[in-house]
């Protein structure tokens, strides 16, 4: 079904029902953050029904926004029949789809969904509205500056007992955005940050201060020296702790933070290596033991390193999924989108076996999503302009998934007419960005695409209301330490490339030695081995060190004729390897992994390496 | 891409933005034997010296692990009497200098001192 300026609501909505049901499916009072997602998708489904003129679904999504709102400023209280309600208008809607889709919101059950809705409204009541000046040691010129969400957060916390203070701390100009959104994490780890309020002392030439508001345990050490914390709270009663039953379901739950899955897949990892390191000191050792002493302990040791290296491997897959995963998900979206848009249009995928962190993956499903549907609605042509453009009626999009050194490139790219750089413009001078008679080069015109502001203005009448903005794909990969580009060819098409740096890969390596130095060569690069041929190149010569011609020498074979010497192989290893960022490296570094006392053990792609280069290196 | 909070920040509350005085502080360094200043704002850490890889033919001479993250190295990997742990757009980074560093203000730098570019 197209409606309004190609949107398809079945598609769309059931990507944010699928978002609110995982908030309700949770078997513990959702934390504000969670009260924040479901607000957001029922604001995104209101805003799609009404492009899809579904006015039956938009009226009681209204409403659901309403009581969401009303529960994420605290003015009622989540409640068991809450949840049954929501839940329940949710499962509606879920259910309503495919009819919805097919044309008409008619037979949608407005008037059972709105019971719901109000019924769940009239809970329990909120936390109050005595003023804060009585609760807060805070001027009244702060109080004045909060907004009316994080007043509700103030009075929640301040009802739990939760101690508030204000944390007067200062960044350098150049990492103030860094700094402030790590301490944010630090103090949501740790409680609440509530509100960032302007310092009008505390600045020097190159720092600029803010003041924040939090609701923290009483013990603050771990915050660090330069943070000046203040408990501006009145001493309260401590919060009555969580019931029984509470803390039973808390133990049921097995929702977990994908951070804190990060954590203990790293840790796994870093287990194994670290084992391996003591299993080879160990065995150094195990010479000057009785032959009875050494045949009781490798059972043990292989029993451990069995268990050390089933967790690794464990924690690797968990870790990661093939790219084509993901591809599989935005091609059913493309095939749903292209249907709907009255465009004809093929999905491409390279690259799909590209492993990559499952938490990248969802980090880029949504920012993809909206890139492929700008790609869609934007880029590619009808198919009659195409015709008369001597283009196939039939456009294509590919998704190019590749790993580089310890970074991940996906692209989205389309064969349509590319950025129509002068509408940018228009639509930048008329907002004031562009001063008259200034005519920007394309990569500062692009660059204007990804401020906030730009896209739900200039696009109010194709894709307002669906909650995702370039401005907001370029902070979802910001945040992942990654950047995008753009790179657009006018009739010819464009391209958006997402770069995020990988957190870390796990695979089996030779480790090799050259000279002094160890390095590993992943396995799966390695056809076979067998004694070096005169005319071999070295791994040390093609890194560009002093090669030595010694005997012995060991052939990597790595198929298509290729093949590398290596002084010594020392044996095959799990390594977790990191990336390496800071300044740029050459490309057939792929990262490097902890070697103890033997120091960092580079990553080599050996094809790489064996590469004519030049201006080889990546950042 | 976006604007920084920061700039936000500053045009939201201040009618001009703080004024800006040379007074910078930061080290003085030696590195390959030429003197560089490094403002204070980039150090992150001062880090012992570590076992290092060398990494020929590259902007960094070598790598090397601190605290499970591995680093490139810059500058005198070959003899460091101290790593200064470096910002820069793209990460962080060791400087590996050849010399001991000495605190200053950018105001009594000695003429000619540059900023330490790791991309130079």
């Amino acid at each position: 079904m197209k409606r309004g300026g190609g949107i398809d609501f079945g598609a769309e909505a059931a990507e944010r029902i699928e978002t609110a049901k995982a908030v309700l499916s949770l078997r513990r009072a959702p934390r504000i953050g969670e009260i924040n997602e479901l607000f957001r998708a029922a604001h995104s489904l209101k805003g799609l029904a009404g492009l899809a003129e579904l006015d039956r679904v938009a009226r009681c999504l209204h409403e659901a926004e309403s009581l969401l709102d009303s529960l994420r400023l605290s003015k009622i209280e989540w409640s068991d029949g809450v949840r049954r309600a929501l839940s329940e208008f949710f499962e509606l809607l879920d259910a309503a789809i495919p009819a919805v889709a097919a044309g008409s919101d008619e037979g949608f059950p407005e008037e059972r969904a709105l019971r719901l809705i109000s019924g769940a409204g009239r809970g329990g009541a909120g936390v109050g509205e005595e003023p804060l000046s009585g609760m807060l040691d805070l001027p009244a010129a702060t109080l004045s500056c909060l907004s009316e969400y994080e007043e509700s957060r103030l009075r929640v916390n301040l009802k739990n007992g939760a101690p508030i203070f204000t944390l007067d701390v200062s960044f350098s100009l150049e990492d103030f955005e860094r700094g402030l959104k790590e301490l944010g994490e630090r103090l949501n780890e740790r409680g609440e940050w509530i509100a960032t309020l302007p310092q009008v002392s505390g600045f020097s030439p190159d720092r600029l201060a803010v003041q924040l508001l939090a609701a923290l345990p009483a013990e603050l050490a771990d915050l660090g020296e330069e943070i000046a914390a203040r408990r501006v709270s009145r001493e309260a009663a401590p919060p009555p702790g969580p019931s029984r039953a509470t803390r039973a379901a808390a133990a049921r739950s097995i929702r977990v933070e994908t951070s804190r899955m990060e954590a203990l897949l790293s840790s796994a990892q870093d287990a194994y290596a670290a084992f391996a390191r003591f299993a080879e000191a160990a065995g150094r050792l195990e010479g000057a033991l009785s032959s009875t002493e050494r045949a009781a302990l490798a059972p043990l040791r292989r029993r451990a390193e069995l268990t050390m290296r089933g967790l690794a491997r464990e924690a690797a897959e968990m870790r990661t999924a093939p790219m084509s995963r993901l591809a599989e998900r935005l091609a059913r979206a493309t095939e749903r989108l292209v249907r709907t848009s009255g465009k004809r249009a093929v999905f491409r995928v390279r690259g799909g076996d590209v492993e990559i962190d499952r938490a990248i993956a969802e980090e880029l499903a949504d920012p993809l999503l909206h890139l492929l549907r700008n790609a869609i609605d934007h880029g590619l042509e009808a198919p009659e302009e195409r015709r008369a453009a001597g283009k196939p009626e039939e456009g294509t999009i590919t998704l190019m998934a590749r790993a580089r050194s310890a970074r991940l490139l996906v692209s989205i790219s389309d064969d349509g007419r590319g950025i129509q750089d002068d509408r940018v413009l228009e639509r930048a001078r008329e907002l004031g960005w562009i001063a008259p008679g200034h005519r920007p080069q394309p990569e500062e015109l692009h660059a204007l695409l990804f401020r906030p502001g730009f896209s739900t203005a200039a696009k109010v009448s194709e894709i307002s209301g669906r909650g995702v903005g370039l401005d907001l794909v370029a902070d979802r990969v910001a945040a992942r330490g990654g950047a995008v580009r753009v790179m657009s060819e006018p009739g010819r098409g464009a391209r958006f490339e997402l770069e995020v740096p990988i957190a870390a890969a796990v695979f089996e390596a030779l480790i090799v030695s050259e000279g002094k130095n160890v390095y590993a060569v992943p396995l799966a690069a390695v056809r076979r081995l067998s004694p070096a041929r005169p005319g071999d190149r070295s791994l040390g010569g093609a890194m560009g060190a002093s090669a030595e011609e010694s005997p012995g020498r060991v052939r990597l074979e790595l198929g298509d004729d290729a093949a590398i010497s290596v002084e010594r192989v020392l044996g095959q290893e799990l390594v977790t390897v990191r990336p390496i960022a800071g300044v740029p490296i050459p490309d057939y570094v792929m990262g490097a992994s902890d070697g103890a006392e033997r120091g960092a053990v580079l990553v080599i792609d050996p094809k790489r390496l064996l590469r004519p280069r030049g201006g080889q290196e990546a950042a | 891409m976006t604007v920084p909070a920061a700039r936000e920040l500053v045009a939201r509350f201040f009618a001009e933005p703080p004024p800006l005085v040379p007074a910078d502080l930061g080290l003085l360094v030696r590195v390959a034997g030429e003197a560089y200043f490094v403002p204070a704002s980039r150090i992150v850490e001062v880090v012992p010296p570590l076992p290092m890889t060398p990494l020929p033919d590259s902007t960094a001479s070598a790598i090397a692990f601190w605290r499970g993250s591995a680093y490139p190295v810059v500058g005198d990997a070959d003899r460091p009497l101290l790593l200064l742990l470096l910002r820069s757009p793209a990460g962080q980074f060791l400087l590996a200098t050849g010399g001991p560093p000495e605190a200053i203000s950018r105001e009594r730098l000695p003429e000619g001192v540059p900023d330490f570019a790791e991309t130079a």
